[in-house]
C-alpha cells in the first residue's frame, strides 16, 4: 500500500517479539533506525500541506 | 454475496484530481465480506488519498464514512445532506450500490473505487470463486447444485464437451471440468440417471437489460418506483 503512494514500503517492517524480549527488541530498533537513515527523512513530514484528520 | 475488487490506486488517484473535498464511503455487505469495500477498507484507502495528497503538495480534505448497504434508500437518510457538502463521493460499492448512490446523492458526483466482478462465495480465505450468473432461469436442481451456466466454460447444458483432461476444462487448465463436477455431485446422490436427458435451449431473452423484478404482494399504490434514468 505504501508502494502505491510512492513511499518506500522497507519504512515500515513487523517484528514479532516477547514482552520481556529486550535484546531482540534492541536488535529491532538498530536495524530500522539504520535502514532509515539510508533512505533519508520521512518524505510526508514537512510537506506545507496540513494532514486532515477529519474522521 | 457479490464480489467486487479495489481498483489500482493509481486509477483511483487520478479520477479524484483537483477535487478539495471528498468522502470515502464504504458498504458495510457484500463488499465487506470480500475484504475490498468495507469499513477497514474505507480506512486504509482515505489514509493513502491523506498522504498521496501530501506528498504531491495539493490539498485534500478526505472524510469517511459507511452504511449498512448502498442498494437501499433507508441508509441514506442520515448520510444525505451531509453529503452535499463534497465534491464527491468515492464509493467502495459494488456497481448497483455506486449507481444508486448517484441517483439518491445527486447532483453530487458518485466516483467507483471497486470494480465489480461477479456472484460467489468464499471458497478459502481470501479466495472467492464465482457461482451465478444471474441468468433468471436456474438449473441447478438438474445439475446436483453445480451451475453449468457459471462453471462450464461453454454453458453446455446437456452434457460435457469431451476436451477435458484429468478433470480439467480444455478452455483454462486451471478451470475445473463443470461436467466432472457434475457428474461426481450426481453419483453421490444417485441420480446418475438424471444426465440422460437433454435440456432445452436456454431463453436468453430472460437476461434483458436492465432487469427490473416486481413482487406485486408488496408493491404500495403510493409507491414511486425510481428508475436509474
Amino acid at each position: 500500500m505504501l508502494q502505491e503512494v510512492g513511499i518506500d514500503p522497507t519504512r515500515v517492517e513487523m517484528f514479532n517479539l516477547g514482552a520481556s524480549d529486550g535484546v531482540h527488541f534492541a536488535k529491532a530498533v538498530d536495524e530500522m533506525a539504520a535502514r532509515v537513515e539510508k533512505l533519508g527523512a520521512d518524505p510526508l513530514k514537512n510537506t506545507g500541506v496540513k494532514p486532515d484528520d477529519s474522521r | 454475496m457479490i464480489v467486487a475488487e479495489r481498483k489500482p490506486f493509481a486509477e483511483i488517484w487520478e479520477s479524484v484530481r483537483g477535487l478539495r473535498g471528498l468522502l470515502v464511503l464504504g458498504c458495510g455487505t457484500c463488499v465487506s465480506v470480500c475484504q475490498s469495500g468495507g469499513e477497514k477498507e474505507v480506512s486504509l484507502l482515505a489514509s493513502e488519498l491523506r498522504m498521496k495528497s501530501r506528498l504531491e503538495g495539493v490539498s485534500l480534505d478526505v472524510a469517511e464514512a459507511t452504511v449498512e448497504r448502498q442498494c437501499d434508500r433507508e441508509f441514506f437518510e442520515k448520510l444525505t445532506p451531509q453529503a452535499q457538502k463534497f465534491d464527491a463521493i468515492l464509493s467502495l460499492a459494488c456497481g448497483a450500490g455506486v449507481q444508486f448512490a448517484a441517483g439518491v446523492l445527486e447532483p453530487v458526483r458518485v466516483i467507483p473505487a471497486l470494480n465489480t466482478r461477479f456472484i460467489g462465495v468464499t471458497s478459502a480465505e481470501g479466495v472467492w470463486d464465482e457461482r451465478c450468473r444471474a441468468c433468471g432461469a436456474c438449473v441447478l436442481a438438474g445439475y446436483g447444485g453445480i451451475c453449468p451456466v457459471t462453471i462450464c466454460a461453454k454453458g453446455l447444458l446437456s452434457g460435457p464437451c469431451g476436451g477435458s483432461r484429468r478433470g480439467k476444462c480444455e478452455a483454462s487448465q486451471d478451470k475445473d471440468c463443470a461436467w466432472v463436477l457434475i457428474y461426481d455431485r450426481l453419483k453421490k446422490q444417485g441420480r446418475l440417471g438424471d444426465l440422460r436427458r437433454t435440456a432445452p435451449p436456454a431463453d436468453h431473452s430472460i437476461q434483458a437489460h436492465p432487469g427490473r423484478f416486481v413482487n406485486e404482494a408488496y408493491v404500495s399504490p403510493q409507491a414511486e418506483v425510481k428508475d436509474a434514468r
